[in-house]
């Protein structure tokens, strides 16, 4: 043991490991405070101190039934949402587990594409879509059926709208899960005589909880701070919290209240993730678990959660790669024949019409966007290219785009240096406080967007970052990190440290050994960052509500604009636009983080 | 945009133009962000602007030399007014906002007084020339109804006849934003246009208990009023004569109505602490002259504040204006300072109402 210590001299970094990790992640830390957690406890001060310090907005709040009927109404629309989620989720994530090579590209492309495309065109594909002498009801009228459901303006459109938001989150955290079900467990039930019925109740189903618990978890939370989508396809019959807030801050000028019902919300997130991790034990977001899992149903992975939302945020890349690829069929984790039976049917059934779901609101925005008409209609009337022209010769839409690439590409950078800095300190440093920071590191993707756009927001404007390109990089920055710093440490866990050490031991100062060695095996993990870094800050419809002004308005934001006051083709060229961009993002990363998924494999293999 | 003031946000500027360049993702160059200008006016964009555009902006440009940098100012007016103000970065000379917000962002503090002098405003409605703000175009709040239904002049006349259900059954639509609409459920239940203020809010949501079951949608966006029109999800239908007037130009089969209608202006403020406000008062005055109002009114189906801009407009035309004289006593006003003194327990009753 000492000898092998003393491979290197003992130099200071050694007597003081804590002290360099904390140093390392100062930065982080540093940047964190300024730009999310001052922010966030200014704007959290207001609720006791405006109009002049008392809990009379808490009292207001809790004094009349509204406001907690409404959290009640959104929680329980959240709750519907999650259920719709995981329901037609799990046969879908179950088929992506089993399908041949062949039909993964196309499967997980479906799971993927809505992934990738902005929440915005995917209500504005609702829209069209639900709406009265839209798709369905076009549909409904050529097939003369006598009845017209109402969906859009209604909470049904809403649940539409956010389960297709939601649904890939869900099918990736439940594949990460199933994947790593062991089916001779199955097998071995069946052999001993258990129906197939039996066999999936008490041995598969038990064995994929932990995917169906967390799955549930992230779609549940997500759906709680939800703005956009509600607010465009809810047509004021829905109400969520996040639109009271926005309108006592926007409206009413009532910042104190507004924060009030804000610090309200945020306690029901946190009180809902405590909860579900009692109840459930879930390991979410790295708060750990009361109870050892048993050992065979998941690999001992340092936090599921974590490892689950690196890969739903990241590895949804990793895991198409394994499609691209061709992953070698495990014979473990695959049925050696698919049981051709009502049951088998039943599964593939489901899962086209949910790939159907996923992908036909993209296509008909992308027919619709070559319409001759200048209103919406399906099926569209003519062939044209106008509403190309109209975006490309439109100067708020061409400056827009400037803006909105000049944010994500310097928020990709900044997001993956600070990011991958912090995993590299959260997964090889050891000192006090640690996971409590790895919270903090993740609370930006717990808080509801809507709160932290509104805190950020009002410290921007102090520091005169609204309306300027950095302004909306430093708050994109700050929604970026979390899933920077999950993906590259789930990279980083992947890497076999005896390499590294192997290096020093060669002689290479250890930072050297780092460079050399680490770096180059996780670089795709960070070239997965930076895209998702630049996709995150590419696609932010709420903090560019508010950071926009006159001059400088992200993409985002200006079709917001357009969504509200007028509904013309030109956001359906846009949106065609904005599909391919994420397509091209795909097959690029795809193909980036397939290749060294291959390489990582022949040097990981013999190791492990 | 020149004072010392901006010269962070002007460092920042080049700073992230530096950066940006250094990332070479940028192909496209800013265009609007570098555009000569020496005011900053914000609107709601749109139609609304385009309109703008003809009657005040580039009039205004080509009269003074004075550059004119316009853009759609958010949703979000008052929450980015206030951040504005409060944290000493003003970044507009003039804005538009609706009359009750006039009230309540200057009792907040946040805007300028307006002055009324070294303009004529002789032909200016009385009540558009507000404390804080210049009413330029009035909107109406009117009823429209399906002629497929009720050929045109046999339909509801009153909001008592809105109400009622058995003698106009129908889908209908009504707003459901802001404090939805009160006024209206108190003229349903008798009470007189002029002794509407202050609202009676529990008389008034009474009212509204009735006619809950048979309001179809609660639209909450301008867009959406026509687009109900056109697709015909509804049959009668509570909106702003704009819109209203929208849907019947492209096809909608409705008519229109203004008996009882209410009005409000819409116009232009001075953000607090605004760096041109000079400049931003001598635009405005030159927004209130009649031939730009009506201009204006030629390209928006709204109501020019002064009332000589009428005689620059074609006859036809006026008819489908809220301030034209025989459309105008049919209207009432609303009461914008009340309702900015009262919004937040209007707004709470509502929401409880409405999400109840």
């Amino acid at each position: 043991m000492a000898r092998r210590l003393t491979y290197a001299s003992p130099s200071w970094q050694q007597r003081h490991p804590n002290v360099v990790w904390m140093l390392l992640l100062a930065p982080f830390a540093v940047y964190l405070l300024a730009f999310f957690l001052q922010p966030l406890a200014v704007f959290f001060a207001q609720s006791v101190g405006l109009p002049h310090v008392s809990l009379h907005n808490y009292r207001q709040a809790f004094g009349t039934p509204t406001y907690l009927k409404i959290v009640w109404d959104t929680l329980k629309l959240s709750f519907i949402v999650a259920m719709g989620c995981m329901l037609i989720g799990y046969p879908v994530a179950f088929c992506l587990t089993q399908a041949r090579p062949r039909w993964q590209p196309l499967l997980w492309a479906a799971v993927l594409l809505p992934f990738w495309t902005s929440v915005l065109v995917r209500s504005y594909a609702w829209i069209v879509i639900l709406r009265v002498h839209g798709v369905i009801d076009t549909i409904l009228q050529s097939l003369h059926v006598p009845f017209h459901p109402r969906l859009l303006y209604d909470q049904a459109g809403v649940v539409i709208g956010m389960v297709h938001v939601l649904l890939p989150y869900m099918v990736l955290t439940l594949y990460g899960v199933m994947r790593e079900i062991d089916l001779r467990y199955v097998r071995a039930a069946q052999s001993l005589g258990a129906p197939p019925s039996v066999a999936f109740w008490r041995v598969y189903l038990p064995l994929s909880m932990p995917g169906i618990t967390s799955g549930f978890l992230v779609t549940f939370i997500l759906a709680i701070g939800f703005y956009i989508t509600p607010a465009l396809l809810g047509g004021g019959n829905v109400q969520m919290i996040s639109m009271q807030i926005a309108q006592q801050i926007d409206e009413l000028v009532n910042w104190g209240f507004g924060s009030a019902l804000s610090v309200i919300l945020v306690a029901v997130v946190v009180i809902v993730v405590v909860l579900f991790v009692r109840l459930f034990d879930v390991e979410a977001f790295g708060l750990g678990s009361r109870r050892e899992k048993l050992p065979v149903v998941v690999p001992p992975a340092p936090s599921v959660l974590e490892a689950e939302t690196a890969r739903l945020e990241g590895a949804a890349s990793l895991q198409l790669a394994d499609a691209f690829v061709g992953a070698p069929p495990v014979n473990a984790r695959r049925f050696a024949r698919p049981p051709a039976n009502w049951r088998w049917w039943a599964t593939m059934g489901i899962t086209a019409m949910t790939c159907l779901f996923l992908v036909v609101p993209v296509l008909i925005v992308a027919a619709m966007s070559f319409s001759a008409t200048s209103y919406l209609a399906f099926p569209p009337h003519g062939f044209s290219l106008r509403w190309y022209a109209a975006f490309f010769m439109g100067q708020q839409w061409m400056s827009a785009t400037s803006v909105s690439l000049r944010v994500a590409a310097l928020t990709a950078i900044m997001s993956v240096i600070l990011g991958s800095v912090a995993a590299l300190v959260f997964v090889r440093g050891r000192f006090p406080g640690k996971s409590v920071l790895y919270v903090v590191a993740l609370l930006p993707l717990i808080v509801p967007v809507i709160v932290t756009a509104v805190a950020i927001y009002f410290q921007f404007s102090r520091l005169h970052l609204v309306g300027n390109v950095w302004g909306f990089a430093v708050a994109d920055t700050v929604l970026a990190i979390p899933t920077v710093v999950l993906i590259v440490s789930a990279a980083l866990r992947g890497v076999n440290v005896s390499l590294e050490r192997a290096a020093t031991i060669l002689g290479a100062h250890p930072v050297r050994a780092f460079f050399a060695v680490t770096l180059p095996m996780i670089a795709p993990a960070l070239a997965a960052g930076a895209l998702f870094g630049f996709i995150t800050s590419f696609d932010e419809s709420v903090v560019a509500l508010f950071l926009s002004s006159t001059t400088t308005a992200t993409l985002p934001k200006v079709m917001w604009d357009d969504l509200r006051f007028q509904v013309d083709p030109t956001i359906s060229a846009i949106s065609t636009l904005l599909v391919g961009m994420s397509i091209l993002v795909l097959v690029v990363s795809a193909l980036l983080l397939g290749r060294n998924r291959g390489e990582q494999r022949e040097t990981a293999a013999p190791g492990a | 945009m020149h004072s010392s003031q901006t010269t962070r946000r002007e460092f920042l500027r080049t700073a992230s133009a530096a950066a940006a360049a250094a990332a070479t993702l940028s192909a496209i160059r800013p265009r609007v962000a570098e555009a000569a200008g020496q005011l900053v006016i914000t609107d709601p964009g749109g139609e609304w602007q385009a309109a703008a555009k003809e009657a005040f902006y580039m009039p205004y440009q080509q009269a003074t030399g004075t550059g004119i940098n316009f853009a759609a100012r958010p949703s979000l007016a008052l929450g980015q007014l206030k951040a504005m103000v409060e944290s000493n970065n003003v970044q507009w000379d003039v804005t538009e906002l609706a009359d009750y917000l006039m009230f309540r962002a200057g009792k907040s503090g946040l805007l300028e007084p307006i002055k009324y002098q070294g303009v004529d405003t002789s032909g200016v409605l009385k009540d558009a020339m507000m404390q804080y703000g210049v009413g330029v175009d009035a909107y109406a709040t009117v009823m429209a109804y399906s002629t497929k239904k009720w050929p045109a002049g046999k339909g509801p006349k009153t909001w008592a006849d809105f109400w009622d259900v058995k003698r106009f059954p129908g889908r209908r639509a009504m707003t459901g934003i802001g404090y939805g609409p009160l006024e209206f459920a108190l003229l349903a239940d008798g009470v007189p246009k002029d002794k509407l203020y202050p609202l009676d809010v529990k008389r008034a949501l009474k009212k509204m208990d009735e006619i809950k079951p048979y309001v179809s949608i609660w639209w909450t966006t301008g867009a959406q009023q026509a687009q109900l029109m056109l697709d015909g999800e509804v049959d009668l239908i509570q909106g702003w004569s704009g819109r209203l007037y929208s849907g019947i130009t492209q096809g909608a089969p409705f008519h229109m109505e203004w008996n009882q209608g209410m009005y409000q202006w819409e116009g232009w403020v001075i953000p607090k602490g605004a760096a041109h406000a000079a400049e931003a008062q001598k635009f405005i005055d030159f927004a209130m002259q009649p031939k730009q109002q009506a201009i204006f009114a030629e390209h928006m189906p709204y109501g020019p504040s002064n009332q000589k801009a009428f005689s620059f407009i074609p006859k036809e035309r006026r008819t489908v204006l809220p301030t034209y004289g025989p459309n105008l006593e049919k209207l009432f006003r609303a009461d914008a300072e009340w309702l900015a003194d009262n919004l937040d327990s209007l707004t709470a009753s509502w929401t409880q109402w409405h999400a109840g």
